[in-house]
């Protein structure tokens, strides 16, 4: 296994605790875990384009980069109006 | 070298979802994902070392570029956003 999917592995595994922490802590932890979650995410998939030598998969990670950044933004800016 | 780079990425992202783990607090907790962008950075940087300017490169830079511009957007939104709930007291 290559740096770049062993990378990719160890980023994917990071997600399990944060999703837990989002389900079960409050909706502003979830809202925080959220955020990084995608951080961690975009940076796997991209490790995974070079890893498995698909370069498609460096378009999925930009759009991933770009639509989880609106959608934490827009679960920010409901959460926050609705309190 | 690419193996280094992204190594240090790996390990900054995982040193950021323990202090989201472990620090009391939601604010307290939103402190920790300032270091994301960097390694974010870090693996972009890796591709580069790696791929040089070829497609995958230059998604790379786009995404180091947009995440350097928006994480600290999204920061100040989430901070507003836990104010507004009374969530940034711990």
């Amino acid at each position: 296994m290559s740096a770049w999917l062993a990378g990719a592995a160890v980023l994917v595994a990071l997600l399990v605790p944060l999703g837990l922490a989002a389900a079960m802590r409050t909706p502003g932890d979830g809202l925080v875990a959220l955020q990084l979650a995608g951080t961690i995410t975009t940076v796997a998939v991209l490790l995974m384009a070079v890893g498995l030598g698909r370069e498609p998969l460096g378009d999925l990670a930009l759009v991933l980069a770009v639509s989880s950044f609106i959608g934490s933004l827009a679960y920010a800016t409901t959460l926050g109006r609705a309190s | 070298m690419s193996a280094v780079l992204v190594g240090a990425a790996v390990v900054l992202l995982a040193l950021c979802v323990a202090g989201v783990l472990l620090v009391p607090g939601p604010m307290n907790r939103l402190h920790f994902l300032g270091p994301a962008p960097l390694a974010v950075l870090l693996a972009c940087a890796a591709v580069l070392v790696d791929k040089g300017a070829s497609t995958i490169g230059i998604r790379a830079v786009l995404i180091a570029l947009f995440t350097l511009a928006t994480s600290p957007v999204l920061s100040h939104t989430v901070a507003r956003a836990l104010h507004h709930r009374g969530e940034d007291d711990a």
